[in-house]
């Protein structure tokens, strides 16, 4: 079986965690930029962006896995607005790099006025990088809160997206880390909704499997999020096995965990892994 | 209005020692992990009503147990983790 996996942090996982995701099907994986678990300086940002874009593809084909990543300022450090606006002023140049999909995960973390500020920003450079194109805007990846901040957080992010009108398109932009109480509210607003397996805090692989036969697998992404916490990518796995359990077909499992996020991800030209379809002689 | 029985916090079993954490670290560091089990279970229900609507389980014993079981999880009295094995195990 092959499989996109459409959000996992490989900066902070080993070579193994490759060897082990080419062995289990993984063609291709997207990396959003991210907290590193303490604030760095703008200076830190920079570098990190050079690995995101130069050194993960490399470690990633070794494996023959496809490595694409998104660039942006995660909404932990966007409290301080000074550092966020020199941190975004190195955007727009990486954006054009080959294997860089788009502005994520910008998002909510605390609800805060400043992120709020920070986000919309970022919103705004994915327009701009359109604009400058002559195309529609960037590829946006939107980190939805965890816990406690999530159901308040998702309907501001909702609010926020909305004041930019016809200039967002939202089948070009994903809202991720959904669960039972957000999930309706980002797919009757017409986005593409990310479902995350990852333990205690996100969904669990039934779950998941739960909410894909209530709402639909249209405009869905199943990921693990896999990061420096404890967590595994190959939960995907475990939420397809899940699936397979459930009695859905072969065609059916393309679908969620490879065709999905290839046809979101191939709204981006550098994105060549097309849909690939499962035919039963 | 008088306070329903489950409206009181639960007592610990008559001769229970006091546990190892206090109450403020029992929560620390379990409260994440009960609010994922208590979904797993809730998703479970759902999943189970869900299924009833294509044949099956409406009246399997099993159902009553588990309804039995979510009645001690909220009532005011101890020992929770001991009648709940004895609900499941006769
Ligand atoms: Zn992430």
């Amino acid at each position: 079986m092959f499989l996109i996996d459409p959000h996992v942090h490989m900066v902070s996982r080993t070579t193994t965690d490759y060897e082990n995701m080419a062995m289990a099907g993984v063609v291709a994986v997207s990396e959003p930029a991210f907290w590193a678990g303490f604030d760095r300086s703008p200076a830190a940002f920079s570098d990190y962006y050079r690995q995101l874009t130069e050194f993960e593809p490399t470690r990633a084909a070794s494996f023959g896995i496809r490595h694409f990543c998104w660039i942006c300022l995660n909404p932990k450090e966007a409290e301080d607005l000074g550092k966020a606006r020199e941190v975004l002023s190195l955007i727009p140049d990486f954006l054009s790099r080959p294997n860089v999909l788009g502005v994520g995960e910008i998002g909510l973390h605390k609800n805060t006025p400043h992120e709020m500020e920070v986000f919309r920003r970022h919103v705004q450079l994915a327009i701009d990088a359109g604009a400058a194109r002559g195309g529609p805007h960037a590829l946006i990846l939107i980190h939805t809160p965890h816990l406690a901040d999530k159901l308040k957080g998702t309907r501001l992010i909702l609010d926020m997206l909305r004041e930019f009108g016809a200039a967002i398109d939202p089948a070009r932009v994903l809202i991720d880390h959904v669960e039972e109480h957000t999930i309706s509210m980002v797919k009757d607003a017409g986005y593409w909704a990310g479902m995350t397996i990852y333990p205690t805090t996100k969904a669990t692989p039934e779950r998941a499997i739960d909410m894909i036969e209530v709402y639909g697998a249209e405009q869905m992404c199943i990921n693990a999020a896999a990061d420096w916490g404890i967590s595994d990518p190959l939960w995907i796995h475990r939420t397809m096995l899940e699936a397979q359990r459930r009695g859905q077909n072969r065609a059916a499992l393309i679908r969620l965990f490879h065709n999905n996020p290839a046809s979101f991800f191939g709204q981006h030209p550098g994105f060549s892994i097309r849909p690939i379809e499962v035919v039963e002689k | 209005m008088a306070s329903s029985k489950s409206d009181r916090e639960p007592e610990p079993e008559p001769g229970a020692p006091p546990a190892s954490l206090n109450g403020g670290q029992v929560l620390d560091g379990y409260f994440l992990k009960s609010r994922a089990a208590m979904l797993d279970i809730a998703a479970m229900l759902d999943r189970l009503s869900r299924g009833e609507q294509s044949g099956g389980a409406i009246n399997d014993d099993r159902k009553r147990q588990l309804r039995a079981a979510l009645a001690i999880l909220n009532d005011a009295e101890g020992a929770k983790a001991r009648r709940i094995q004895e609900i499941f195990s006769q």
